[in-house]
């Protein structure tokens, strides 16, 4: 486990004193302990002459929890990856952490990765079975639920060409105008749904490496120990407690918690100026790419 | 202190031949005496939170704030929890507990691994187990008392009954225990009870506080000798000592 929030020697940071994994506590320096940042709360915005004079330690934990989710949607954009080799059914699980999809992609043979569009088009569905009758009833299973079985997206979907184009024939000769050139590019396309847990690639993706994107929340898979902040999200965490603790509180003057959300609000801005971290160098060097001349 | 407030006292007392009170009694009115001070911390303190946070207390000398919490800390001790095996060997079971200590007058916290315990009502206990942000862990556990049991969450917090604590690191208790009681020891020389240091316990509230502790013990003295001259005075004196305290 890396060790956060405390001061390391040379020895610990580099080579974690010879323990594997050695590179343990890589980076380490520029998180801290959620922990620690409850019991510096505790400490210093709570007490007889402050303006919280009051609350349980579990409000506290509930509240900080919640606002370092909400960095995580927000500000913090820790973007997390997941590689994997797309199966011969196309059907990929999102990641365990998953909250919101960022990017997919696939690793070309050259370790680039290549962007992979999102179909919006079609639409996983559940498909109901029937009988033969000419009712169409559905079929139910001895407890009285409905059978489902593969929806005819999914197969259709795997027949796909890849290219966005349809099935060529002498009808649709001369009839190219009309393509959706958002979809049609040769990388192929994806459908994801959320509700499910998965994602559908073209079968043109079949046993590539796809890399997911996505962003998580922070405190997944964490026991309390170990849930860290970023530095720079530290003073927002400080007031986005405060004030969602005054906001809850019973006979705070109105000015108080008002002023204490607008410090929030604030340092919610701070909190994304800096983590940001536009860098002017690097500002150029993109914008560079727009000046090139198309002849 | 205790053998100079107990002479003051008979000095007031027996001043024209009013009274006199055995060291029996006398150790019995200095054990309520002291209980009567000591109780009265708790609330003084209160009261003092509230004046300095309308700022009608001041800094330094005037900080009685601080007064008071030193004097409270003089009865801060820490002592180890003893763990409760319901049923053997089944350790962590959901109705074992833990044991204050006897001699306990206030919680100030229960401590694991350094880690603070917090202290929930029962109705929330439950509700809080089954939270899913805020269930109780190692690095926040919490408690609820029952009495003086109290019973720790989560349940992974315990002592081994054949070991107890022994493989675990122990649940550290802090609190405010109650005074012990003093006790006038003497010896008795030509039919006359004469001071011993070696028998005798003193009191502990601060010296500061012997004004209040002659007028509390002169006061319940009065009672029992049915001197209303004695009774009348000490509460007219102790309305002066609050007054004084709390202006």
């Amino acid at each position: 486990m890396p060790i956060i929030g405390q001061d390391l020697t040379q020895s610990q940071y580099y080579q974690n004193e010879g323990n594997t994994p050695t590179n343990d506590n890589w980076g380490t320096y520029q998180y801290l302990l959620l922990e620690d940042i409850i019991n510096n709360f505790l400490l210093s915005y709570v007490g007889d002459d402050k303006v919280i004079n009051k609350v349980d330690r579990n409000e506290v934990v509930f509240h900080a929890k919640r606002g370092l989710q909400e960095i995580h949607y927000d500000a913090l954009r820790e973007i997390l990856g997941f590689e994997a080799q797309v199966p011969e059914t196309l059907q990929m699980h999102l990641p365990h952490d998953f909250v919101s999809l960022v990017k997919v992609s696939y690793v070309g043979s050259d370790g680039s990765t290549h962007d992979i569009v999102q179909n919006f088009n079609s639409k996983i569905t559940k498909s109901y079975l029937q009988d033969n009758s000419a009712q169409k009833n559905i079929l139910l299973d001895s407890s009285g639920n409905a059978l489902t079985g593969t929806p005819v997206i999914e197969t259709n979907w795997r027949n796909k060409r890849p290219d966005g184009l349809g099935s060529t024939g002498k009808l649709s000769k001369g009839k190219r105008f009309g393509m959706d050139t958002s979809t049609a590019n040769s990388n192929g396309s994806y459908l994801i749904d959320k509700n499910l847990g998965m994602i559908l690639f073209s079968s043109n993706l079949q046993e590539e490496n796809i890399i997911i994107q996505y962003v998580s929340d922070g405190v997944y898979g964490l026991s309390d120990s170990e849930i860290k902040v970023h530095k720079l999200a530290e003073t927002f965490m400080y007031d986005y407690l405060q004030s969602t603790i005054l906001k809850s509180k019973f006979g705070v003057q109105e000015y108080i918690v008002r002023r204490a959300s607008k410090q929030s609000s604030a340092s919610l801005r701070n909190a994304k100026i800096r983590l940001n971290s536009i860098k002017l160098n690097e500002l150029t060097q993109i914008l560079r790419g727009r000046d090139k001349w198309i002849k | 202190m205790i053998n100079s407030v107990r002479n003051t006292v008979l000095f007031l007392l027996n001043k024209d031949n009013r009274g006199y009170i055995a060291p029996l009694e006398y150790n019995y009115f200095a054990k309520q005496a002291q209980l009567e001070i000591f109780e009265q911390y708790f609330s003084d303190y209160s009261k003092a939170v509230q004046l300095q946070n309308s700022r009608k207390k001041a800094i330094g000398h005037g900080d009685t704030v601080s007064q008071i919490q030193n004097k409270i800390d003089i009865f801060t001790v820490s002592s180890i929890l003893n763990y409760n095996d319901i049923n053997s060997p089944s350790v962590g079971g959901v109705n074992d507990y833990f044991i204050l200590p006897s001699n306990l007058y206030k919680l100030i916290n229960v401590t694991y691994k350094g880690k603070i315990a917090q202290g929930v009502p029962t109705s929330k206990f439950d509700m809080l187990n089954s939270s899913n942000l805020t269930a109780p862990s190692i690095t926040y556990p919490i408690y609820k008392r029952n009495g003086s049991n109290i019973f720790v969450r989560p349940l992974s917090i315990n002592y081994t009954a054949q070991t107890p604590q022994g493989t675990e690191p122990p649940l550290i208790c802090n609190y405010v225990r109650k005074p012990i009681d003093p006790v006038w020891g003497y010896n008795t020389i030509n039919s006359d009870p004469v001071y011993n240091s070696d028998s005798s316990t003193n009191f502990e509230i601060p010296s500061s506080d012997e004004t209040s502790l002659v007028i509390k013990i002169c006061k319940l003295a009065g009672l029992s000798i049915r001197e209303n001259d004695v009774v009348q005075a000490t509460t007219a004196m102790e309305g002066i000592e609050y007054q004084k305290q709390n202006s």
